[in-house]
């Protein structure tokens, strides 16, 4: 009874804050008498979407697939490479620096060599939601993997497992849950970097995301189609993130009481 | 006329013979299963753990160690186990080094440490998964992971369970059930059941006491516990403070398998407080290092 009370408040209390913000923005621009170039209704920008809701949904299954395919590619990359870390201290020492690499890299200043090599569109976008969503499943992979027991080492060791076994009965399995972790920072982050992407790379062909919708409308001073643009990248981020939660719970839960 | 029984002679023929059993001759008359020689290990060539360790386990005996907390003993087991290397003496495992011996070995550490992600089952299975003590046949696996369960007084209702599904004293009787799957000759305990409250640990030693007189595996434990140790153990082994060696060995001469009312019994008691006040000897300072 009580769980579902809270589950009722989890969504009840957001959506009365959105509700509350929504009206506080209508009432402000009615209020102010500002013009909808500057700041759009909320009304205006819901009537935009439902004239043009095709453009929308489409420009947001565009992004939608782009971060996909860089979370999934990101996310098996990361894995690898966790995989690598948690083998040798050597190999982690010699390849950590370069997979800060993915964290710390400016996209803007390489997005120029993205497209020289894969050309405008969508898989330049890919490639740039691949590099951003990256980092987090490696520090999380690897500190999961390293995390292990060193009793369970032992036991395992004990029964002559080489360094095959240890991964696949204990290392890969023992990290799962950080591996959730990290894929639910990469899934948002992943987002962002598609709209990064098609900011940079997402134009030259027939389809479009939401960042290049975005970019598009401010250039043409179209407020409530900016606005109309970034709800809706918020919304699939949200979505993306809530999937992934909903996912990782699912499958912790098996195993954790917390979870 | 006075009878041998009277006499203070008499008295302690006596109490030899009232003890004496066939598997203690047996295990006299055979070579050690484990012989350590001088046995030393240091980490880094700086921090000195054991030092001087002199042993001799048979095949078939029980054996407990107790010392001061961090003298070594869990350092012991891992090297007999072959997870650690000696840095000094020898180490002899049925006349190999650990590593090269052909003995099934098995280990049951002081965390049950199953695989939440593995049942009951699975987590038993595991040992019988790695290219040691692999098992192919599914038919046998699952016979001996049934002998186990059933060894260690747990149900096949309990087989689907997750370790987060169980209690504290059945996780370790998984744990120990992990352990006795691969039906090791020697099982080498690390204080399984510190953990554990006293009536629950009493329960799980008169279990371990069956299950060793059955199915005759040698076996190595730590402890902190002085009566667990005794009701337990043929012979308890005192180390000293670090870095350890054996500083006194005093046999227990009790029937195997032994029953929960030896606990009450003045013999029992007189023997804890011997293994406690050799105990107290070892933390001390004054007999640090000169005993041994």
């Amino acid at each position: 009874m009580s769980k579902t009370r809270e589950l009722l408040l989890s969504v009840l209390a957001p959506l009365v804050l959105a509700i509350v913000f929504v009206l506080s923005w209508h009432c402000l621009v009615k209020a102010f008498d500002t013009p909808s170039y500057l700041v759009p209704t909320p009304g205006e920008v819901a009537r935009l979407v439902a004239k043009n809701l095709g453009k929308f949904a489409g420009a947001t299954w565009v992004t939608a697939k782009a971060a996909l395919f860089g979370f999934s590619a990101s996310l098996v990359a990361g894995t690898l490479i966790a995989s690598a870390f948690s083998q040798s201290r050597l190999i982690r020492l010699s390849g950590y620096p370069y997979a800060i690499f993915f964290q710390t890299v400016p996209i803007v200043a390489i997005a120029p060599l993205i497209i020289t090599w894969c050309g405008n569109g969508f898989q330049s976008v890919v490639i740039v939601a691949f590099i951003i969503s990256l980092f987090p499943i490696i520090t999380n992979g690897t500190s999961g993997m390293l995390a292990v027991d060193p009793d369970l080492l032992d036991l395992l060791r004990l029964h002559k497992a080489g360094r095959r076994h240890v991964w696949f009965k204990l290392r890969l399995p023992a990290s799962v849950p950080h591996l959730m972790t990290g894929a639910r920072t990469s899934s948002g982050l992943a987002v962002i970097g598609a709209i990064v992407g098609e900011f940079l790379a997402g134009y030259g062909t027939d389809e479009y995301g939401l960042g290049y919708l975005i970019l598009l409308s401010s250039s043409q001073l179209k407020t409530a189609q900016l606005f109309a643009a970034v709800i809706s990248s918020t919304l699939l981020g949200l979505t993306i993130f809530g999937v992934m939660s909903l996912l990782g719970s699912t499958v912790l839960s098996r195993w954790y009481d917390h979870e | 006329m006075v009878r041998a029984s009277e006499t203070a002679e008499g008295r302690e023929t006596a109490r030899i013979f009232r003890h004496f059993d066939l598997r203690d001759f047996v295990l006299a008359m055979t070579d050690p299963l484990i012989q350590c020689r001088q046995l030393g290990m240091s980490y880094d060539c700086r921090e000195t753990i054991l030092n001087g360790v002199n042993l001799d386990v048979a095949a078939g005996e029980f054996v407990s160690l107790v010392g001061p907390s961090g003298c070594g003993k869990s350092t012991l087991l891992r090297l007999v186990a072959g997870l650690r290397e000696c840095t000094a003496g020898s180490l002899q495992v049925r006349g190999s080094a650990p590593g090269e011996s052909d003995l099934k070995a098995a280990f049951v550490f002081q965390d049950p440490n199953l695989l939440p992600w593995r049942t009951v089952k699975g987590n038993i299975r595991l040992p019988l998964e790695l290219p040691g003590t692999r098992e192919a046949d599914p038919k046998v696996v699952s016979q001996r992971i049934a002998d186990s369960l059933n060894l260690v007084g747990l149900t096949v209702q309990d087989e689907a369970k997750r370790p987060r599904q169980l209690s504290g004293g059945m996780r370790m009787r998984v744990s120990l059930a992990r352990a006795l799957v691969t039906e090791p000759e020697l099982l080498l305990l690390d204080e399984p059941f510190a953990a554990l409250d006293d009536i629950l640990r009493q329960q799980l030693n008169e279990e371990l006491q069956r299950i060793w007189w059955e199915r005759k595996w040698t076996g190595m434990f730590v402890t902190h516990n002085v009566s667990e140790a005794v009701f337990l153990s043929q012979r308890v082994l005192v180390m000293s403070r670090r870095p350890g060696k054996i500083l006194g060995e005093i046999k227990v001469p009790f029937d195997c398998p032994r029953k929960p009312e030896l606990r009450a019994q003045a013999e029992f008691a007189a023997l804890t407080g011997e293994v406690s006040t050799l105990l107290r000897a070892a933390a001390s300072e004054d007999l640090h290092g000169d005993t041994a």
